[in-house]
């Protein structure tokens, strides 16, 4: 199966938030557990520190903590202050069990001798053992008894200490509480971040679907750039190019294949039509050779278009056949124009020429066509008793062809389309002229294929310069 | 029967004009949008053959302006294929289409039938009282016996016939049978049906004085 997104969302999702539930509830746990234990702490070190108070305002000796010094024997029976007995059985801690378990304690004399013991909870022993008193305050856990041991009064031991059960309880039913209310959390929080991925996910879907709606047929749908966010609008941005890219390439398809039959079929209507008036009744002899006249007129003007049509597919497959040993372009241009002088005188067009010797990595043939191209367009699109100068020279690395004529321009909105198959300025002079409006497309395809690059400057009724420039080779 | 025919490819022109010529046609000829628009608006014509590809104003333009003005039913050529076009051309009023390289016999197949669909007549053949007139093969029969009838006789007959019921002007016929290039006197209208009245009976035609002749009254 493949990766999703959401899935994936979703499981980081889960990670994520199992962690801060986890931390927020251990965290939450331990605080209230430490605050209660610190409320019992506390409490039995106030409870000791009052024993111990309460201890050193009692004569020592009576109380009898100290096991060297005995108490000196009874002078008087004078009433004093109360035997001992009476004070140690009055040793009650004040009532502090208003939450929670009574306090128990006891008290050691310093040979270990326990004199007073009170409230102690049934099953819990209380020997003295291993019992090391210090002087500050000492608390420790023993089961479900937590207590404080500290030193008293010569020597005496005191320990206070609470059973701490209920509060344990009480902690262990908040654990569950807050287990329970994570877990909810958490269920609650995956089934929204599911909501919240699939709502995150509608726009990639909804782009998605639209643009699966664009097919061939249905090119100018576009993605709704506006109603999305910044992040995906970028994507649509993206899209929608691409898609205006592929439709204009795909209209430009339509029309070279509108234009290519309407231009194949042109000439054989002319044949068909005139074959068929010839052939529905007898004709003379000056009327069949009419028709055939028109007829082999008809069947150049195909030779010559199905030929442009070949260059055109053959430099489109990349099958232009560029040689590798360098070609001077010179002679190449010489012959083009040697070929071309009798079209020129006879639309009266001085031809100048200036010509450097230029080596170029191609195939003759093909630059022939290009130079033959451009120079028979300049003489065409010329006025009576115009010049074309055509210009073989090296800059910086490059060879550089200029055809330059002083024709009548090429017009402003016409510039862009110039290069485009079958793309004609005027459509009557130039078919009457024998232009099949392929001539520049195949010279753009030539001079590409040839890792080169054409381009023109036109001024309307002052003419048209075209430039082809071309990588040199050096001569050996 | 008179015909514009607009196309700019001057051989294509020259063959349909001299085919619709033997076939007894008047034949009018424009070889841009602009000239073929002026002459289609400014003239009756029985039906128009329409090349969309046209200079100076193309088909389409040319049919709008048409249709704008009159229903006179045209015909349409083109070497563009597709369905679009087809379609496109139908919905803006062409009565129908054809594709280059088209057939001569095909041109003049769908021509005589916009004509007579244009005038309401869908049979080739059309019967009145003992006269049949075949416009495909472009003869005329009386009782089922052929009659010979000059190319111009023809096309009296007929444009009297697709008209059957209705007077035609004199100025009328003359515009239908007669081409721009002809330069003839309206009163060879005159002849002509002298002549058809010997070969078809006297009560063929009748004359409506001052305002023409009717077939079928």
């Amino acid at each position: 199966m493949r990766k999703s997104i959401r899935w994936r969302l979703q499981v980081w999702y889960v990670l994520v938030l199992l962690a801060v539930v986890i931390g927020f509830a251990g965290t939450l746990f331990a605080r209230v557990r430490a605050t209660r234990m610190r409320q019992i702490d506390a409490e039995l070190e106030s409870a000791a520190h009052f024993l111990d108070a309460l201890l050193r305002q009692m004569p020592q000796h009576e109380f009898g903590l100290n096991a060297e010094r005995p108490p000196p024997p009874p002078t008087d029976r004078k009433p004093g202050p109360p035997p001992r007995e009476r004070l140690l059985e009055d040793l009650v801690l004040p009532k502090r069990e208003i939450d929670g378990a009574r306090l128990y304690f006891s008290i050691w004399r310093n040979d270990g001798i326990i004199v007073k013991t009170a409230d102690w909870p049934d099953g819990r022993t209380h020997a003295r053992g291993s019992i090391s008193p210090t002087q500050a305050p000492r608390l420790g856990t023993s089961g479900e008894y937590r207590e404080v041991v500290m030193l008293g009064p010569s020597m005496s031991t005191i320990l206070v200490g609470k059973s701490v059960r209920k509060e344990e309880s009480e902690l262990r039913a908040l654990r569950w509480q807050i287990v329970g209310a994570g877990a909810v959390a958490l269920v609650v929080g995956l089934a929204g971040g599911w909501a919240i991925s699939a709502r995150i996910l509608r726009p990639v879907a909804a782009i998605s679907a639209t643009a699966s709606r664009i097919s061939a047929n249905n090119l100018s749908e576009r993605i709704d750039e506006e109603n999305v966010d910044r992040e995906l609008s970028e994507l649509a941005m993206v899209l929608n190019a691409t898609f205006r890219r592929l439709e204009s390439t795909f209209a430009r398809q339509v029309r070279f294949t509108s234009d290519a039959s309407h231009e194949l079929r042109t000439p054989l209507a002319v044949m068909r039509s005139n074959v068929e008036l010839a052939l529905s009744r007898s004709r003379s002899v000056e009327e069949y050779q009419e028709t055939l006249r028109i007829c082999l007129k008809a069947i150049t003007r195909m030779a010559a278009l199905v030929d442009g049509l070949l260059t055109l597919a053959r430099a489109d497959e990349g099958q232009i056949d560029v040689q590798p040993e360098p070609i001077d372009l010179r002679p190449v241009v010489d012959e083009c124009v040697a070929l071309l002088r009798p079209l020129a005188e006879q639309h009266a067009i001085r031809i100048d020429l200036n010509l450097q010797q230029a080596f170029v990595r191609g195939d003759p043939l093909r630059l022939g066509q290009v130079v033959t191209n451009l120079v028979t367009n300049a003489i065409r699109y010329n006025r009576r008793g115009g010049s074309v100068t055509i210009r073989l020279t090296m800059v910086s690395g490059m060879v550089e062809l200029s055809v330059i004529d002083t024709g009548i321009g090429i017009p402003p909105a016409d510039r862009r389309h110039i290069f485009e198959r079958f793309f004609r300025v005027d459509k009557a002079r130039s078919r009457a002229s024998g232009g099949s409006g392929l001539g520049l497309a195949i010279c753009q395809s030539i001079v590409s294929a040839h890792s080169g690059t054409i381009e023109f400057r036109s001024q309307l009724d002052q003419g048209t310069t075209f430039t082809v420039r071309l990588p040199a080779v050096q001569q050996h | 029967m008179r015909v514009l025919v607009i196309e700019d490819e001057t051989e294509i022109l020259r063959a349909i004009a001299q085919a619709l010529r033997e076939e007894g046609y008047a034949v009018d000829e424009a070889e841009d949008g602009e000239n073929g628009d002026f002459k289609a608006t400014s003239w009756e014509y029985d039906a128009i053959i329409l090349d969309l590809m046209l200079p100076r104003r193309d088909g389409w333009k040319v049919l709008q302006s048409l249709r704008n003005k009159k229903k006179t039913p045209v015909l349409i050529l083109t070497a563009r294929d597709g369905l679009d076009d087809r379609v496109r051309g139908l919905d803006s009023g062409a009565d129908d289409y054809l594709v280059k390289p088209f057939a001569l016999n095909e041109l003049l197949a769908r021509l005589r039938a916009i004509i007579r669909r244009s005038v309401g007549h869908a049979d080739s053949v059309i019967q009145i009282g003992d006269i049949a007139i075949d416009t495909r093969a472009r003869t005329v029969a009386r009782n089922g016996k052929p009659v010979l009838l000059t190319a111009r006789e023809y096309s009296l007959v007929e444009l009297l016939a697709l008209h059957r019921g209705k007077v035609v002007s004199r100025t009328n016929i003359y515009d239908h049978i007669f081409d721009e290039n002809d330069d003839t006197l309206s009163n060879l209208v005159d002849v002509h049906i002298m002549h058809i009245r010997k070969k078809l009976g006297k009560n063929f035609i009748t004359t409506r004085r001052g305002l023409g002749y009717v077939v079928d009254a």
